[in-house]
């Protein structure tokens, strides 16, 4: 989360002075000098050596490889599940993917980046690997990659056999981007507006444009030396009731920004937000939405998959209920057609997760994954379809809007929708964003703006909104109000979407 | 923001909000943000990671009524001790100071810490963490109108 980095590494790197923020691709030369700037934060940089690493990920069988896999998933039909995991020392993280890869059976395996290394704190970093080999207790929270170096991560993708995405909320990616692939993860979760806007105060949307743009361009490089490297884009999103249609506007958003540097593979983020008619459309339409804008804007050899999170929210504190919840998602995912499921643990109620839980959940999913695979039956086929409708309605309408506000150009794009208002999302960190717009649930429990803001949403969406919390006003008997908001955001742990 | 007028404000009152120090926890105090402004408030909001620093000048330059300081992960302990004091200093030292969330780490009997926060620490009003937006809001309404009343009675004076 919103964190403050460590100001002097911060002030080295992410070059913004040559000129407003733009979608344009870097030239070799800006990105050669930003490289040797960021390489130089910490010692393990010197390790970096791009010929060496494409040579590394040459030897790699193509199922060890993140977007591979992801094309592999989306041509055959297969889902993939990737939990969340990450620990301080280099000998407990690998104990734990194993784990999770030998009990808990993943198809992709996470590494969670800590809280120091996300805001460049390296030298903290590094007295917590010492105290925690000392104690043999793990101290962050996360895998400190940057520390570990190139043959610290290459020992650990050496001893698994599925591929690493690694996982990395922050405004500062440059550098843990560049071990990474150097070690041979071959994806990364992204990118600007996510992060800026939920893990960030005082960043700037363009200031995280450009430091997004540093992976993205690296990313771009592999693929210009054969190397395929996966991204998950997370759009926005948190943890209460979300609108799944300002994530896609945002993952579309990110994608472009993205891809204007190089990058092909894209699993797009889907949230779980209780309606099953609504998650199963905010699917079909998140995933048409993107493929027509990578297709207009020239990307047509992108490949885009869509991942399923399951509920970040608070969970059921009781394990048996958390897996009931657990379960429903994969059901409402594998209804919508998702290609991905991200997992988080049955003990996110409880406390931090034990990789026993961990695995347990992984399994349970595949369980659900296995029994519905090659299912097409889809439930309400017209209120799926009418929802779709209104989904790309609203996306196409925010997206053009923005997009032209930014004259064409993503980047440009994402700067101004937030500056406007016309981009916005409720419980926002950041101060990029107004923070205008609130949501509650309908009768049904989908969710539904209850306030949109400046969003430029059309007439018809509006009206359906409006209409739907009307039926919930007259099922309550009184207006929605905070005490409702409130209401629903626990309604996910509680059991039931919608209260009286 | 808004500026500070002399004329008598439309609203109920100024209120500067944000999670104090090193939380970045802002569903709650954004929800108090809401609800503040359905009441009719004037909302100043700072967001996470606020300092005492920032509470004081935003409510200097904006003439606040209170400050509702969000704490949700325990280091309230760290964040909140001479924050009356440094009003005091900035010359608004009647200031209503109210705080919610989870203000302490360990969690002792209820009673104990808002003992600690409002008695020891001076702050006007403190706010367990299942407290709904009307409470404070109803607290608000009467603290406030006990200032200005107070107020216009030492002017009649």
């Amino acid at each position: 989360m919103a964190a403050t980095s460590n100001p002097s590494n911060a002030a080295k790197i992410g070059d913004a002075t040559l000129g407003p923020v733009s979608v344009e691709r870097w030239d070799d030369a800006r990105f050669d000098a930003e490289r040797k700037k960021v390489l130089a934060l910490w010692r393990t940089g010197a390790e970096v050596d791009i010929d060496d690493a494409v040579a590394y990920h040459q030897k790699m069988p193509d199922t060890k490889n993140v977007a591979k896999k992801r094309l592999w998933a989306k041509e055959t039909g297969n889902v993939l599940i990737q939990p969340l995991a990450g620990v301080t020392t280099l000998k407990g993280h690998i104990e734990l993917m194993q784990h999770l890869q030998d009990v808990g059976l993943c198809d992709i395996l996470p590494s969670q980046i800590d809280s120091q290394t996300r805001t460049l704190q390296f030298a903290a970093a590094e007295e917590k690997i010492k105290e925690s080999e000392r104690t043999g207790k793990e101290l962050l929270n996360g895998f400190p990659l940057v520390n570990h170096g190139v043959k610290g991560v290459r020992t650990l993708v050496d001893s698994v056999k599925v591929p690493i995405e690694q996982r990395i909320g922050t405004v500062h990616p440059q550098f843990a981007s560049e071990i990474g692939f150097a070690g041979g993860m071959s994806s990364i979760t992204a990118g600007p507006i996510y992060y800026c806007v939920h893990y960030s105060r005082d960043t700037t949307i363009a200031q995280a444009i450009t430091n997004w743009q540093h992976v993205f361009r690296l990313i771009g490089r592999y693929r210009e030396r054969g190397i395929s490297l996966g991204l998950q884009i997370h759009g926005v999103g948190n943890s209460t009731p979300f609108p799944n249609t300002i994530l896609g506007v945002c993952c579309v958003l990110e994608v472009l920004i993205a891809a204007a540097q190089g990058a092909r593979s894209f699993s797009l983020d889907s949230r779980f937000m209780g309606s099953m008619v609504q998650d199963v459309a905010a699917v079909r339409a998140i995933r048409e939405i993107a493929e027509e804008y990578a297709a207009k804007f020239g990307y047509k050899d992108a490949v885009i998959t869509i991942d399923r999170k399951n509920w970040g929210g608070r969970y059921p504190d009781d394990v048996a209920r958390a897996y009931g919840l657990i379960s429903y998602n994969v059901v409402s995912g594998m209804l919508a057609g998702v290609n991905e499921f991200i997992a988080n643990s049955v003990q996110e109620g409880v406390g931090i997760p034990v990789k026993e839980a961990n695995a347990d959940t992984l399994r349970a999913m595949r369980q659900v994954v296995g029994l519905m695979r090659g299912q097409g039956a889809l439930l309400n086929p017209a209120a799926v379809d009418e929802e779709v409708e209104l989904n790309k309605l609203e996306m196409n309408a925010i997206l053009e809007a923005v997009l032209d506000a930014g004259q064409g150009d993503a980047a440009k794009a994402a700067v101004a929708g937030f500056a406007s208002g016309m981009l916005d999302i409720p419980f926002a960190a950041s101060r990029m964003c107004r923070g205008e717009v609130m949501v509650a649930r309908d009768a049904e429990g989908a969710v539904r703006y209850l306030d949109p803001g400046k969003l430029p949403l059309p007439e018809r969406v509006m009206k359906h909104h409006r209409t739907c919390l009307a039926r919930r006003e007259a099922a309550r008997g009184g207006k929605i109000d905070y005490n409702a908001i409130v209401d629903d955001i626990f309604s996910i742990s509680r059991g039931y979407l919608v209260g009286k | 923001m808004t500026t500070a007028t002399n004329s008598e404000p439309t609203h109920k009152g100024t209120v500067v909000t944000g999670a104090i120090g090193d939380d970045v926890h802002v569903i709650g105090i954004r929800l108090m943000e809401y609800a503040l402004r359905q009441n009719g408030f004037n909302v100043v909001s700072l967001g996470p990671l606020a300092s005492q620093k920032e509470f004081i000048d935003a409510a200097v330059e904006t003439a606040a009524d209170a400050l509702f300081v969000s704490s949700l992960n325990g280091h309230a302990e760290m964040y909140l001790p001479g924050l009356r004091g440094a009003c005091m200093e900035a010359g608004i030292g009647d200031i209503l100071i109210y705080a919610g969330g989870q203000l302490t780490i360990r969690r002792p009997d209820w009673e104990e810490t808002k003992q600690h926060f409002e008695k020891e620490l001076g702050l006007s009003r403190v706010y367990p963490p299942t407290t709904m937006p009307d409470e404070p809001i109803n607290d608000l309404t009467a603290d406030i109108a006990r200032a200005r009343a107070a107020k216009t009675a030492k002017k009649g004076k």
